[in-house]
C-alpha cells in the first residue's frame, strides 16, 4: 500500500493562489447580503485604510509615483501586465485596465462576482485617494470583464 | 482589483468587521457560511468521490499554490491524512503585518472550515493549533477504524 509524503518550503512556490479572488468576493457578498452597500463600503475603506497605511504614507511622501508603482506591481503579481496602461500627466494618474484578471479568472472555474466586486475597485481607489489627500474619479467600469479606467487627481476645495 | 496576495489581510479585516457588528459567533457562523459554500464544492466533492484521497488532491493544490512551509503526509493502509504546517504564510503574513492589528482568532477559521465539513463524509480529526502564534498547526484526517 502506499504511502506519500510532500514536503515543501515556503521558497519552493511562488505565491499565487488565484482562488482568493472568490474568497475575497464571497466576503464582501456575504457583508453586502446582511449589513448593505454602505455595509459593503464600510468593511472595504477599513481594510483599506488599515492594511494601505504604509502605501498611503508613501503616497503623501513621493506623490503619484507611488501609487502608480503599487498598481503596476498588483497586475504584476498576477501575471497581467499586459492588461494595464498607466498614465501620469499633469498631476493626475490615469488607470487603464483592458480585462480584469481577477474577473477572467473567477468566471473561468464557475464563479459569477458579486454586484459588489466593483467596490473592490470604486470604494478601495477611492479610500486610498481620499487618505493621501487625492481625488478619484472611476470613469467607467464594465461589470461583464473588469474594463475600466479610472484616475487620482490633486483635489482643490 | 486587489491582489489575490492581499486576500489574507483583507479576510481578517472581514473577521473583525462582522464581530464589531455583531459578536464572534457571527464570525463562526460566517465560517459555517463559507465550509459549505467554497469548501464542499471542492474538498468535499473531491472526498465525495475518492474517499480521504480527495484529501490530497485538495490541499497539495492549495498549500502549494499558497507557498506553504508543510509536510503532507497520506497513509493510503491506514486511511489518514495529516498536514504538519511548519510556517503557515497566512498567519505568518498577518504576525509580519505590524502596522494592523490582526483578528485575534484568524486561526479559529480553520477549525470550522474542514473537520465539521469532513466529518460528515465519515472523516475523524485529531488538531493542534496550540502554536499557532508560530503559524504553525498540525492537523490530521483518518477514517476510524472498525
Amino acid at each position: 500500500m502506499a504511502k506519500r509524503v510532500m514536503d515543501r518550503r515556503a521558497a519552493d512556490n511562488k505565491y499565487l493562489h488565484r482562488d482568493f479572488h472568490v474568497s475575497g468576493d464571497l466576503g464582501i457578498q456575504y457583508v453586502g447580503e446582511r449589513y448593505g452597500d454602505n455595509g459593503v463600503k464600510e468593511y472595504l475603506r477599513r481594510f483599506t485604510t488599515s492594511y494601505y497605511s504604509p502605501l498611503i504614507a508613501d503616497i503623501k511622501e513621493r506623490g503619484l509615483a507611488a501609487l502608480k508603482e503599487h498598481i503596476e506591481s498588483i497586475y504584476e503579481i498576477e501575471e497581467a501586465s499586459e492588461v494595464l496602461k498607466t498614465t501620469i500627466k499633469d498631476d493626475e494618474l490615469l488607470v487603464e485596465v483592458s480585462r480584469c484578471p481577477a474577473i477572467a479568472y473567477m468566471k473561468s472555474i464557475g464563479h459569477t462576482p458579486s454586484k459588489w466586486y466593483i467596490e473592490e475597485t470604486r470604494t478601495v481607489n477611492e479610500t486610498i485617494a481620499d487618505n493621501a489627500d487625492l481625488g478619484f474619479e472611476l470613469i467607467h467600469y464594465d461589470i461583464e470583464t473588469g474594463k475600466a479606467a479610472y484616475r487620482f487627481f490633486r483635489r482643490c476645495f | 482589483m486587489l491582489s489575490c496576495t492581499e486576500f489574507i489581510p483583507l479576510y481578517s479585516e472581514l473577521f473583525k468587521y462582522i464581530e464589531d457588528k455583531a459578536d464572534h459567533a457571527a464570525v463562526v457562523r460566517y465560517w459555517q457560511h463559507i465550509s459549505k459554500e467554497y469548501v464542499e464544492p471542492r474538498l468535499g466533492e473531491l472526498v465525495k468521490e475518492k474517499g480521504i484521497e480527495g484529501c490530497w488532491d485538495y490541499w497539495t493544490k492549495a498549500l502549494n499554490e499558497e507557498a506553504a512551509d508543510f509536510t503532507i503526509t497520506y497513509d493510503e493502509e491506514e486511511q489518514e491524512f495529516e498536514i504538519i504546517m511548519h510556517y503557515c504564510p497566512s498567519k505568518g503574513l498577518l504576525n509580519q503585518l505590524t502596522h494592523m492589528e490582526s483578528y485575534h482568532d484568524y486561526c479559529g477559521h480553520c477549525a470550522h472550515l474542514y473537520a465539521p465539513l469532513l466529518k460528515e463524509y465519515g472523516l475523524e480529526s485529531e488538531e493542534d493549533y496550540s502554536e499557532t502564534d508560530k503559524a504553525k498547526c498540525r492537523i490530521k484526517f483518518y477514517v476510524p477504524k472498525k
